[in-house]
């Protein structure tokens, strides 16, 4: 099996609505290495929670690849993709609903999420635990939204996946809440050597990760990682402008791409007078 | 990064601070991890609304396919026992019969007993009997005269009844024994005056024999009845006195003309299991008595069982046929039900199925989790449902049949009924779950599982279902009589499906549009907004809508089951109360009973006899009360009304002759001989020696004939004593006739010149010397061709009325009548009648009076069926039959009907009788009477279906709570959503209850119409009335209060409800975001 816990080329999805037919992903190429924390961020739209549905085995991609673990989810068999998701991969969905029983308390969810699984449920209760819901016995239904995420968190990486997926684990959490779930999520991560993807709006979280790689208009148009930030070249050649620049540098600008030296491009916006081809 | 010097915690600080902390340790924060339970324990306690749902629908799923095989059994049961239970000898016996020659009777009585016996023998080998031991007898063809020569007084006659040997069967004698020797004989103990040990005297004509009397026996008691009439086992030659029962070798001493009887009694009312082993007894009877020993004494075998269990089955067809409709409904409804309610769960559940999916979980697991707790709470709640049925069942039966109906709930009819609703139920919830629970991830990751418009497959389902709709119901309306549970069945379940569709998709239609436009009001807005979001909610309305127009259904059908029996009970009896009177000779009954009851509204004479056959069978009423007395309807008639029939039956008449005094006289003139057309002098003569003059009189005893002697000129005046009119009498006819034992034809011609009497002068009677006063008169002459006839005519000079008198053949009255009495008398005919028309006469028919002469009727009418002669006789006025024939002479009963009233108002009435003569003997009251029709079981079935049908109507109205409670959530989400928007507490509340009225209510309203129109389409199929003989025209019209009293009753039942639930809705939410 693969190292690799994500492996993303030329990943296409497109959809149909109302009639009309969408371009949620134009090609991304993404590679996570296993025990790696990637954040993805990104406009709303900008295909962040399509590739997350892709790769959790949810949604079949149009085209490419998106292998995890060496898995093809655009041409695995229904088996093979519950086999993913029952060992290896650990979901966290956006809002509670998608994640656990309302009517049971966090042990019941712990307990449908793992089956009989000693260690799972040893690592699920470290993180109930920590989250301060041991032992509860209100039905999650009941609990804060801070309860509910961290239950969620706890089924999620119970069962100790690969590849943890979460879909804005901290959006209805304040900052506290946030920062502390933030925790016990790479804290459990780390210690069982699982690789995350996880999609959020937040810098914050983004900046709890080791890795972010922003999505634009369905590309992976940069990455950043504690070394620096750098923009992604696509499979079709394409360059995406440092997000900085985007709203100097207006839709249709002119730019004139010169190579000052081997392996160096210089990238310089055209001015007015400049660009009297458009006349 | 800065991020994790900055945050980094060991647990999440609960939100709350310290005393959110106490208030985890109250709940077991820290504490020993939770025990799991199952997944469906934990989801049944946690929201228990689903399961209980589930259970009580599953639940009232079973008990609606349970009660109607539990209660049609018990009525078909319950019918067969009452057919076959009635007495110990009548039509369910099975006789043998042989011809017993003088002095060898053990040889023909040992044939015909071995011929019962082959049915015992039979069971002998196979198990317990039906039957009693056989009985057999000879019994003698004629009656014995027997006296006590201690006491000549002592004395009687009876036919006498020989025993096979000296077997008496299970009699144990009143006192004494039975008899075994040849000069022993056994007295029923009815005879009085003879003691055991006294001796008798029996003579047979022939002989003279002298017995011992040993014992006295029951006739009334087990086969004390046989004994006291063996024939009576046949119903032929049925002696009116009990029989002396001898020995056989008495019996062969007595040297009688005999007929031997072996009888097999049933040991009891017949089970419906035990049918086909006694139709296999009578085959096994019949084919003995086709063997050798029935052969060689030419034994006959007879009974009536195979007939009664026909028309015991025939009635059971039927019973089953209504039963079947509302049963096969119901449980499609009950279907119906849970597959709408488990749908409803299944969306609102959704995702929380799908989330197994997106773990990953095995099929299996998944399959678990779908479908565990839906399908425990369907059996146990058909478990409990069965049990609950089987308890109502007993209830039902126990009050309504009698405590020793059995309830069989282990039959296998209502095991399979039980297992059909169950696994139906269980098909329904699959079917129902499979689409939300297979609905793609990526829809229920977008909350999308509740569609936001009807599906187009529920298109396609609804349009085939109106589709077929339609064929079944132009099929059930052509296809005329409903023989068996044929497609016709399902008509009110189709009916009420197709408005429910129509009434659907009009109602999802006008919601979008009503979102659409600018709302009138906030409530209407929000309501609206419901409703059109989740469309499927108005699904329930449907729901409800077959629900009630099953329940209305079948109460309309059960309303005018009952109404049908009624009326045959009303054409029976007559009226609300059938005095029969004894009325002494020279009391005018008629006159007496108007006496009794001046007012006309209470009372009525009527003379009925009902043992002749087609015009035999006569009802004379006093048509002028028969309209505002009779309970039979005059509109049963082509006559339509009482009025109009009281006129045809006693049409105004001319004024009547009445003569007082004690002598009367008759001046004839111009005598003579006549020949009638056609016939020469020298063939007909007449000798005026051989006629008489008669006039006939009618006093209140009855009709006298005045025989006034020969005609001849001058004045004929009645002989002293018999012209008994002091007191007036009415003339009934004037004319001749032979008076000659020879009876020779005659042809008279005579004037009339003056009528008299001694207190009335020829001068005050001149009026009547006139032809325009009287008319021919047909008597009981009913031949056509009018062989006795009179001619009358004015003379032109003024002198009197000029009679011709011929009889040409002889025998009969030459008369006339006065024109106070039609004639021939007006009749309305039964329809079934046979009659034969009178030639010459229009609407002319030959009938016979109560005192059993032919007379010449008109039909004025016809009727399905008459009072008390049902649907073969006639019914004439009792006023205008006493003018025409003599009342004196009526073989007919008297009767008094009365209308309806209070006992103190008919205990004057009696006592009004009384007074003047006419006695109470015996009383039939309609009441009785319809009760006991209502016992026929197409009656008790459409009853019992009411039992089905308040079933199925619970049940819909339990998964309107139901659907209500599963999919609370949502709403509860959104009533929160809509106080934060700041509307009130108090219109929220009613826009809950109008949201959840609505739909339910429309539903109800649309039931009751879909009830009605599918009762209308129908019931003329229906076999309400079955083998009761001819019947009054049925009344179908639908009863408006039953409807009415239904629809207001589940209006107000399921304000009730939806009041009581949105209630409970508002606190929950008011108090928490509850589990799903």
């Amino acid at each position: 099996m693969s190292d690799l816990a994500l492996f993303c080329q030329g990943l296409v999805h497109v959809y149909r609505e109302a009639g009309t037919d969408v371009a949620a992903l134009r090609g991304v190429d993404l590679v996570v290495p296993a025990a790696q924390r990637v954040a993805v961020l990104g406009p709303s739209g900008s295909g962040k929670s399509t590739l997350l549905s892709i790769v959790a085995g949810v949604t079949r991609p149009s085209a490419g690849r998106a292998e995890v673990f060496g898995t093809d989810l655009a041409t695995a068999r229904p088996a093979d993709v519950r086999r993913l998701r029952r060992g290896t991969l650990g979901l966290m969905m956006q809002g509670a609903p998608a994640n656990l029983l309302a009517h049971e308390d966090a042990a019941g969810n712990l307990d449908r999420a793992v089956g009989g699984s000693r260690e799972a449920v040893r690592v699920g209760r470290r993180v109930l635990r920590a989250g301060g819901v041991l032992g509860d016995r209100r039905p999650v239904g009941r609990l804060t939204p801070t309860e509910q995420q961290v239950v969620a968190l706890a089924v999620a990486l119970a069962p100790r996946p690969r590849l943890l997926l979460a879909d804005e684990p901290t959006s209805r959490l304040g900052e506290t809440a946030r920062d502390a779930l933030l925790d016990l999520l790479v804290d459990t991560a780390d210690a069982a050597g699982t690789a995350v993807l996880v999609v959020t709006h937040d810098d914050a979280v983004a900046a709890r990760m080791q890795r972010m790689v922003h999505l634009r208009d369905g590309r992976v148009g940069e990455e950043a990682t504690a070394e620096g930030r750098w923009s992604v070249l696509g499979t079709d050649g394409s360059l995406q402008l440092p997000q900085g620049l985007r709203t100097d540098w207006p839709d249709g600008a002119l730019v004139s791409v010169d190579e000052v030296a081997p392996g160096e491009l210089r990238v310089r916006r055209v001015t007015d007078d400049e660009g009297g081809v458009r006349g | 990064m800065a991020h994790r010097a900055r945050g980094r915690t060991d647990r999440v600080r609960p939100p709350g601070g310290r005393a959110e902390h106490a208030d985890h340790a109250r709940r077991g924060d820290g504490a020993r991890p939770a025990r799991v339970r199952p997944a469906w324990l934990t989801s049944v306690r946690r929201r228990p609304a689903g399961a209980v749902s589930l259970v009580l629908l599953s639940a009232l799923a079973v008990l609606v396919s349970v009660l109607a095989p539990l209660l049609l059994r018990a009525v078909e049961q319950v019918g067969l026992a009452e057919a076959t239970g009635r007495s110990h000898l009548d039509d369910t016996a099975v006789v043998s019969i042989a011809d017993v020659e003088p002095g060898r009777m053990l040889v023909a009585a040992s044939d015909v007993r071995s011929v019962v016996q082959s049915v015992d023998s039979a069971h002998d080998a196979g198990g317990a009997s039906l039957w009693r031991a056989p009985v057999t007898a000879a019994e003698s063809g004629g009656d014995t005269t027997w006296v006590s020569p201690a006491d000549p007084d002592v004395t009687g006659s009876a036919r006498v009844a020989g025993l096979y040997g000296n077997d008496c069967g299970d009699v144990v004698p009143v006192d004494g024994r039975c008899p075994a020797a040849a000069a022993e004989v056994m007295v029923p103990s009815t005879i009085e005056g003879v003691a055991t040990g006294d001796l008798l005297d029996l003579d047979t004509g022939s002989s003279v024999v002298e017995a011992t009397v040993v014992g006295r026996y029951d006739p009334r008691q087990g086969d004390g009845r046989f004994f006291a009439a063996p024939s009576r086992a046949v119903s032929v030659d049925v002696p009116t006195t009990d029989d002396l029962v001898v020995s056989s070798d008495g019996f062969d001493a007595l040297l009688l003309t005999s007929k031997a009887y072996g009888a097999l009694v049933l040991s009891g009312p017949l089970a419906l299991d035990d049918v086909d082993t006694a139709l296999t007894d009578v085959a096994t009877a019949r084919e003995s008595a086709l063997g050798t020993a029935g052969a060689e004494s030419d034994v006959e075998l007879r009974t009536g069982l195979p007939g009664v269990l026909d028309r015991v089955g025939r009635q059971g067809d039927a019973a089953t046929v209504l039963a079947a409709v509302t049963a096969l409904q119901a449980l499609a409804l009950a279907w119906f039900v849970v597959a709408l309610v488990v749908q409803r769960l299944a969306r609102v559940r959704s995702a929380e199925w799908g989330l197994a999916r997106l773990r990953g979980a095995t099929r299996g697991r998944w399959l678990a989790v779908v479908f565990t707790e839906p399908v425990l709470a369907v059996v146990v709640g058909g478990v409990a449902g069965g049990s609950a049925g089987w308890a109502i069942a007993a209830a039902v039966v126990r009050s309504a049949l009698g405590p020793s109906v059995p309830v069989e709930p282990t039959h296998p009819v209502v095991v399979a009924s039980a297992a059909l609703a169950l696994v139906g139920s269980v098909v329904a919830l699959v079917a129902a779950s499979v689409r939300s629970a297979v609905v793609p991830l990526d829809q229920l990751l977008a909350r999308t599982a509740e569609p936001r418009r009807l599906g187009r497959l529920a298109v396609v389902v609804q349009s085939g279902l109106a589709l077929v709709t339609v064929t079944v119901l132009v099929a059930a309306v052509t296809q005329g009589e409903v023989t068996g549970p044929g497609l016709a069945l399902l008509a009110p379940g189709l009916v009420a499906v197709l408005v429910g569709v129509v009434a659907l998709r009009v109602a999802a239609l006008a919601v979008g549009r009503s979102t659409r436009r600018p709302p009138r009001s906030l409530s209407s807005l929000l309501v609206a907004r419901r409703l059109g979001r989740t469309p499927s909610v108005l699904t329930a309305a449907v729901l409800v809508c077959v629900g009630v127009a099953l329940a209305s259904w079948s109460t309309q059908v059960a309303v005018t089951a009952d109404r049908l029996q009624v009326d045959r009970a009303r054409a029976s009896v007559g009226a609300s109360t059938a005095l029969t009177v004894s009325v002494p000779s020279d009391v005018p009954f008629v006159d007496a009973v108007r006496a009794a009851d001046p007012d006309g509204r209470r009372a009525m004479a009527a003379d009925v006899y009902t043992r002749g056959q087609g015009v035999g069978r006569l009802v004379a009423v006093d048509a002028s009360r028969l309209g505002a007395v009779s309970s039979w309807s005059p509109a049963w008639s082509d006559l339509g009304d009482a009025d109009r029939l009281a006129r045809a039956l006693a049409p105004r008449g001319g004024e009547a002759l009445t003569l007082t005094g004690t002598s009367v006289s008759i001046d004839l003139a111009d005598v003579a001989t006549t020949v009638p057309e056609g016939f020469s002098a020298e063939d007909f003569t007449t000798d005026l020696a051989d006629v008489s003059v008669r006039l006939v009189v009618q006093a209140d005893d009855g009709w006298h004939t005045v025989d006034l002697g020969e005609p001849r000129d001058g004045t004929l005046t009645s002989v002293p004593g018999r012209f008994p009119c002091a007191d007036g009498c009415r003339v009934v006819w004037f004319g001749a006739t032979s008076s000659r034992a020879t009876t020779p034809p005659f042809g008279l011609r005579l004037t009339v010149t003056s009528l008299s009497t001694d207190r009335q002068p020829a001068d005050e009677l001149a009026g009547w010397v006139s032809a325009d006063r009287w008319r021919d008169r047909i008597g009981d002459g009913v031949d056509p061709q009018r062989p006795a006839r009179a001619t009358l005519a004015d003379l032109s000079d003024g002198r009197g009325l000029a009679l011709v008198l011929i009889d040409e053949q002889g025998a009969g009255t030459a008369s006339i009548a006065p024109l106070d009495t039609p004639e021939p008398i007006p009749a309305l005919v039964a329809r079934g009648t046979p009659v034969t028309p009178l030639a010459g006469v229009r609407d002319g028919i030959v009938g016979l009076g109560p005192d059993l002469s032919e007379r010449a009727l008109a039909r004025v009418g016809a009727a399905r069926v008459l009072p008390r002669v049902g649907g073969e006789g006639v019914l004439v006025d009792l006023g205008v039959l006493d003018r025409v024939t003599d009342p004196a002479r009526s073989e007919a009963s008297h009767e008094v009907w009365l209308a309806p009233m209070s006992a103190a108002e008919e205990a004057r009435v009696v006592d009004d009788l009384s007074r003047r003569g006419v006695e109470v003997v015996a009383s039939r009251s309609l009441a009785t009477v319809a009760d006991g029709y209502r016992r026929s079981e197409t009656t008790r079935a459409s009853s019992a279906t009411l039992v089905v049908a308040a079933a199925a109507l619970l049940l819909t109205l339990a998964a309107t709570a139901a659907l209500r409670a599963v999919s609370a959530t949502g709403r509860r989400e959104d009533r929160r959503a809509l106080a934060t928007a700041g509307i009130t507490p108090g219109r929220l509340r009613r826009v809950a209850l109008l949201e959840a009225f609505l739909p339910p209510a429309a539903g109800v309203v649309l039931g009751v119409g879909a009830g009605l129109l599918a009762y209308l389409l129908t019931v003329p199929g229906l076999p309400l009335v079955v083998g009761a003989g001819r019947t009054p025209p049925p009344d179908l019209a639908p009863s408006a209060w039953p409807l009415l009293a239904l629809g207001v009753g589940t209006l107000a039942l399921l304000a009730g409800i939806v009041g009581v639930a949105t209630r409970l809705e508002a606190r929950a939410a008011d108090r928490t975001v509850g589990p799903r």
